[in-house]
């Protein structure tokens, strides 16, 4: 079938192909916009839908991960390949495939994306370029999670940001451009350390296929081998930003920068483990993980409603997915090696964000972080390596983004009646808005992990794999997790007083003719929550819908990481 | 079956909210057919009417796979039925379809009606849940949906900053508790990777400790954890049931919680949710270790002390009736801890009834109060017992009900709470003769505080009795005309207060009126298999278990003839101090406040809100204003200072550009533009134009590298 055979690139480019569609209407048009952003995204959902539904899980499914054959609707094209004398050849792939890890997150971004659309109904400003950016910025972010090529993925990393900046900078709040040239250095910064590691894995690593070509070698197989040995001609190399190749330690050239004998060293440390590193911080950067974190609440107070909710849902996603793609994926030992300092980072961000959420006046600096703390709980999990860490910090990342997309949602609702988001402007506010108090209160507990939703099942998934690590796999400390577990009274803290400050008690708003303007939730705003909530519910009450599609991912990734981890640590002893 | 009992409630609940108009009357139906089912069961259950044989399991254990996170075991949906559960499950359905009736009337007039019910009917089913469920995962799954259905009653009137504040506070005390109960749902996890307790009751038994470590026997167990986990999680355990039943030192969020309507602090926070505490601490019984059980008396004796000391200086009828329930839920958790099990269940039975009676009585009490200042257009506090006395005259139906239900919290022979303190004392003497062992002197101090409290509770109670029903009516500054005004309640009130009076009789739970023993639910239930590694040294737990209660045998009468003076003395002292030497009433007026520094002390409940605002509450605060100052005094400090020396590295480079090199750049021009005049080679060929270029950049960049 053509459709199934190339439904990643068409996730990928229909969206792009919108937004030329959009490039061409005249400006006097410029309403059409949001309808032609509005049937893109529609039907990235149904692509979406389709690819989800055919998406083979359980027992016998390809697992992926590590394998190659583990992935599914895989498209490979060669994208460009040079040669380049003594030192080999330069190529890089159109490479896109999914596997249990990111399946369930292209839908989450299709969703989301479709529901930002709608939240964008009535800005009016500058239509067609706002559109425009935005579709942009769909296309990229489903590009991150399919890509298997590290070029590809990072030209869509990078391109993510450039409708970013403009969206914030552009739309946002009164202090947007600070908050947007903060966004697009500090990410960009982070990059930087990425695409160190990138230039550093492919100077280091081969494709063998393509290499058995060029050095006229009948198999794969036997180029490794030959790599090995040092019998391979160095003009013969073909150099890849292949992910998968790049996972096998037999294709790393011996003796250079990144390999696992004789590797390079730096101040007295494998250049391997600064490697992943770099990569984690590159990613923490995204996540965000304190203390790189500050970006956050800064770009969405400033940020509009729907760019709010695209950032939280998504775009944070991206970065814990990568760490689980690339430097867990790549360097597992450092996975091993650096768990304490993972699972700590995760554990600080779960504790200091929800006391910075504590301090907050501004209702929406409050969720935004509230993001920090909850994508503690991703680090913790994965940095557990146990099946049921892994599956939790993975269930986070979905339920987090059905969570944070509707309380953004939320916020946008008052700011859009009032102007105004500072939490002792209002009081009582149950009484005029009932609806909206039951929609934020829901919401609320949903975030809050109360039992029957989404965010229950991640957290305790997390727990009981953090906890489960010390005697499992010996990676975590005990009090480490101990500790985490009083985040859940914090962030109850901050919820609750939140809920008791403006919504119950007797009504107040600071400025008298607001008054007028808080009528409860408009169709549209039902439209854009009921979804979210009833997703927050299915997932809270049905986990193994979802847990389902990425079990057999997830063992294949614990397994993998565990045990390339400690036998690549063993070749590294030296370091250590 | 037993899952139709738990689904019923929320049935009705959603039927509630959908249809609006009198959906509640569709909901007490199912709530009735709930209790009937419940009954049934717990008839099935009774011992001789069906053989084990004949009890199919499908009724008493069901499993069903719920999720399975990687290559784990699968987390499951269950329920079993045990004969607490049994019994339970009839006293929640029970009390629940009675206070169920009562709000009709009660709440008729409220705009959130609807509302109301369908968060009771949520309640039921959360709280059913934590009855039947049969793995940890599971009931902490209820266990925060009974905490979720507490903070929306106790915030019903969302209104009432004090209500928001109180279900806000309820929450997330409560929450403190459930980091104990998650934790040890994490050690339990770790250890044997299943929450199942009937599985965790066969492994449990199997590991071992052995060298400080606690070592799981069987097929995937891994690494052994360290033994102190083990009593960890008994401590976990224990800090979730004293979150929940109130127990010292997190009692503090329940005599808030009486913000919430009348009915909901009889159903929920007097006869079944506090109780869950104690239900669960039975429930994971044979998991306690020794050292866990011991603390759980101590906990459960200071408690009972501090809630009836604290239950003398109250004003509100409600508050101290709240004070009265944490301090009998203390003799429950007490009693748990010392091992008599039996005891502190059927202590939990025979409180559910009086003291649901208790606070229905308390809700008539306010009812008619209100609907005679409503009738006379006066404004008074209905809950205020200095607004009170004299009530007998008034309402003489409540008043023996009210009088009943009381004498058996006091503990009155005859009466049902006579039999249920007397066990849990007679439970405590025994273990105090073994647990001296370990603790000397100490171990008395458990049923001291127990058999004070006995002669506590008659004295507040015959406090609350005297001030609110006898005497003269104190009601002043024009509401006197109320007075006149006050009517007995309706018909549909008055049923499930004569049901809850005469649960209250002793007769219906033993024949002879002195003997526990001989009451049906001390045999019935049965002290479970103890199930936690003993170390080689340590004294086995069963052994222990078995010790108290062979101890407790020779208690029996000594507690009997000791509670019951302690009752009639407490009686007397009462009438004496409350009612004869105190003007008939008369001198506890509006006007009246605690002036001497005890009773502040019992007022203010220990001053433990004053204590936490000042220590953890400020810490909290502290840390709150440390993280916020760090994030942008700091951190973003930083952020903004690396940005800014970028900035001031690109004038500095921008500088050396326009000075250095841009300067060369047009002395170069300078100096070909004077060649090209010299040679007068302006000849508008474009080949001459590109040569000269060309040397100028080649003049260029060999200056710029030479």
């Amino acid at each position: 079938m053509e459709l199934t055979e190339h439904l990643l690139s068409l996730l990928i480019f229909v969206p792009l192909l919108a937004a030329l569609v959009l490039l061409l209407i005249p400006a006097r048009l410029s309403g059409a916009g949001r309808w032609v952003a509005l049937a893109a995204t529609a039907l990235q959902v149904l692509l979406a839908v389709a690819l989800w539904s055919g998406f083979r899980s359980g027992a016998g499914a390809p697992a992926g991960v590590f394998s190659p054959q583990g992935y599914q609707f895989v498209e490979k094209l060669d994208w460009f390949s040079l040669p380049l004398g003594e030192i080999g050849y330069l190529s890089a792939d159109y490479f896109l495939g999914v596997d249990g890890l990111s399946v369930g997150l292209v839908l989450l971004a299709a969703i989301v994306m479709f529901i930002g659309v709608i939240s964008s109904w009535n800005i009016h400003q500058h239509q067609k370029g706002y559109f425009l950016l935005y579709l942009l910025l769909s296309s990229t972010v489903v590009g991150c999670f399919v890509a298997l090529d590290l070029l590809l993925f990072y030209l869509f990393f990078e391109f993510m940001l450039l409708p970013m900046y403009f969206l914030i900078g552009m739309w946002g709040g009164p202090r947007r451009a600070y908050a947007s040239i903060k966004f697009f250095l500090y990410t960009l910064a982070g990059s930087l350390f990425i695409l160190i590691a990138i230039v550093g894995l492919y100077i280091s690593g081969i494709d063998p296929v393509a290499t058995a070509l060029h050095a006229g070698v009948e198999e794969a197989g036997r180029v490794q081998v030959m790599l090995q040995e040092g019998a391979l001609n160095t003009r013969d190399m073909v150099h890849t930003f292949n992910m998968l190749h790049l996972m096998d330690g037999g294709n790393l050239i011996p003796g250079s920068l990144l390999s696992l004998k004789g590797g390079g060293e730096l101040w007295g440390h494998s250049i391997r483990l600064l490697a992943f590193l770099a990569l984690m911080l590159g990613f923490a950067v995204k996540l965000p993980a304190v203390p790189v974190h500050t970006w956050l609440p800064d770009a969405h107070v400033e940020a509009p409603t729907p760019v709010s909710v695209v950032l939280a849902a998504i775009l944070l996603k991206i970065g814990g997915y990568a760490i689980l793609r690339i430097p867990y994926s790549l360097f597992p030992e450092g996975a091993i090696y650096y768990a304490p300092l993972v699972a700590g980072v995760g554990v600080l961000s779960i504790l200091y964000g929800a006391f910075n959420a504590l301090a907050q006046s501004d209702l929406k600096k409050m969720i935004a972080y509230s993001s920090v703390s909850h994508m503690g709980y991703v680090l913790l999990g994965l940095a557990a390596l146990t099946v049921e860490g892994v599956s939790g910090a993975l269930y986070q990342m979905f339920s987090h983004g059905l969570v944070s997309a509707a309380l953004f949602l939320l916020v946008g609702v008052l700011y859009d009646r009032t102007h105004n988001r500072i939490i002792d402007n209002y009081g009582g506010l149950a009484r005029r808005m009932p609806v909206f108090t039951v929609a934020v209160t829901i919401t609320f507990f949903a975030s809050l992990g109360l039992p029957g939703f989404s965010g229950f099942i991640a957290e305790a998934l997390v727990f009981l794999g953090a906890f489960r690590s010390p005697s499992a796999n010996g990676l975590l400390p005990y009090w480490m997790v101990i500790l985490a577990t009083l985040g859940l009274v914090i962030t109850a803290a901050y919820y609750l007083w939140t809920l008791q400050r403006m919504f119950f008690g007797q009504f107040f708003v600071r400025e008298l003719h607001w008054e007028g303007s808080l009528t409860d939730l408009t169709p549209r705003e039902y439209f854009l929550l009921i979804p979210l909530i009833a997703g927050m519910l299915v997932m809270g009450l049905f986990p193994n819908l979802l847990l389902d599609s990425f079990t057999p991912a997830v063992d294949a990734f614990v397994q993998g990481v565990l045990e390339r981890g400690r036998s690549n640590l063993v070749l590294l002893t030296r370091f250590l | 079956m037993a899952a139709g009992v738990l689904l019923l409630p929320l049935l009705g609940a959603l039927l509630v909210l959908l249809l609006r108009g009198r959906g509640h009357w569709l909901m007490i139906g199912f709530q009735a057919v709930a209790l009937l089912i419940s009954v049934y069961l717990f008839s099935r259950l009774w011992p001789g009417n069906s053989d084990a044989a004949t009890i199919s399991p499908a009724l008493t254990h069901a499993r069903w796979n719920w999720f399975t996170p990687g290559a784990g075991y699968p987390f499951t949906l269950g329920i079993w039925l045990t004969i607490p559960a049994a019994l339970l499950l009839v006293v929640v359905n029970g009390v629940a379809l009675l206070v169920q009736l009562f709000s009709v009337v009660y709440m008729w007039k409220d705009p959130g009606f609807n509302r109301y019910f369908s968060f009771l009917g949520f309640f039921v089913f959360a709280m059913l849940g934590i009855v039947l469920a049969d793995n940890l995962f599971l009931i902490f799954c209820f266990w925060e949906g009974v905490g979720l259905a507490s903070y929306l009653l106790i915030g019903f009137w969302f209104n009432k900053p004090q209500a928001a504040a109180a279900a806000k506070k309820a929450f997330l005390v409560n929450r403190v508790g459930d980091i104990g109960f998650l934790i040890a749902l994490l050690i339990f996890y770790a250890q044997f990777r299943t929450l199942d307790l009937a599985a965790l009751f066969q492994l449990m038994p199997a590991s071992y400790i052995q060298s400080g470590d606690w070592q799981a026997v069987w097929s995937g167990a891994a690494g052994a954890l360290p033994a102190i986990l083990l009593t960890v999680a008994g401590f976990g355990l224990l800090m979730g049931a004293i979150g929940k039943s109130a127990q010292f030192p997190l009692q503090i969020w329940l005599p808030d919680a009486m913000e919430g309507p009348t009915p909901v602090s009889a159903l929920l926070h007097a006869a079944t949710m506090v109780a869950a505490g104690v239900y669960l601490l039975s429930r994971v019984f044979p998991l306690l270790t020794p050292m866990v059980l011991d603390i759980t008396a101590f906990i459960g004796a200071t408690t009972a002390f501090m809630g009836a000391f604290a239950a003398f200086a109250q004003h509100d009828i409600k508050k101290v009736l709240a004070f009265s329930t944490i301090s009998q839920l203390g003799y429950m958790v007490m009693g748990m801890g010392a091992g008599a099990y039996d005891a502190a269940l059927f202590h939990l039975l025979t409180h559910a009834f009086f003291k649901a009676g208790l606070f229905l009585s308390a809700g008539a009490v306010i009812y008619a109060l209100h609907e005679a200042a409503h009738r006379r257009h006066t404004h008074f506090d209905a809950q205020d017992m200095r607004n009170m006395g004299g009530l007998r005259r008034k309402l003489p139906f409540t008043f023996v009900i009210y009088l009943l239900c009381m004498l058996a919290l006091a503990g009155l022979p005859f009466l049902s709470g006579f039999l249920s303190k007397d066990a849990i004392l007679t439970g405590t003497m025994g273990w105090a003769s073994v647990a001296r062992k370990q603790w000397g002197i100490l171990a008395w101090l458990v049923p001291l505080a127990g058999f004070t409290t006995a002669l506590l509770t008659p004295i507040y109670m015959g406090r609350q009795l005297f001030l609110v029903f006898f005497g003269y009516n104190r009601l002043s500054d024009g509401n006197e005309v109320s007075y006149g005004a006050i009517r007995e309640v309706p018909m549909l009130m008055r049923f499930p207060l004569l049901v809850l009076a005469l649960l209250s009789l002793g007769i219906w739970f033993s024949f002879d009126a002195f003997d526990f023993q001989g009451a049906w639910p001390m045999r019935l239930l049965q002290l479970p298999q103890v199930a936690v590694p003993g170390s080689l040294t340590e004294y086995q737990a069963a052994n222990r278990l078995f010790d108290i209660r062979e101890a407790a045998f020779r208690y029996h009468t000594f507690t009997g003839v000791v509670s019951a003076i302690l009752v009639l003395m407490g009686l007397l002292l009462a009438y004496l101090i409350y009612h004869l030497f105190n003007g008939r009433g008369s001198f506890y007026n509006n006007k009246f406040v605690f002036r001497s520094r005890i009773t502040r002390l019992s007022y203010s409940n220990w001053h433990l809100d004053a204590i936490y605002r000042r220590t953890v509450i400020a810490f909290g605060l502290g840390l709150m204003h440390f993280a916020n100052w760090l994030d942008r005094k700091v951190i973003d400090r930083l952020v903004d200072l690396l940005g800014m020396s970028g900035v001031v590295f690109g004038h500095v480079v921008y500088w050396f550009d326009r000075t250095f090199i841009d300067g060369a750049v047009q002395v170069s021009v300078w100096v070909a533009g004077q060649a090209g005049h010299f040679s007068r080679s302006m000849s508008g060929r474009v080949q001459q134009y590109l040569l000269i270029m060309l040397a100028c950049m080649m003049a260029i960049i060999l200056w710029m590298f030479f």
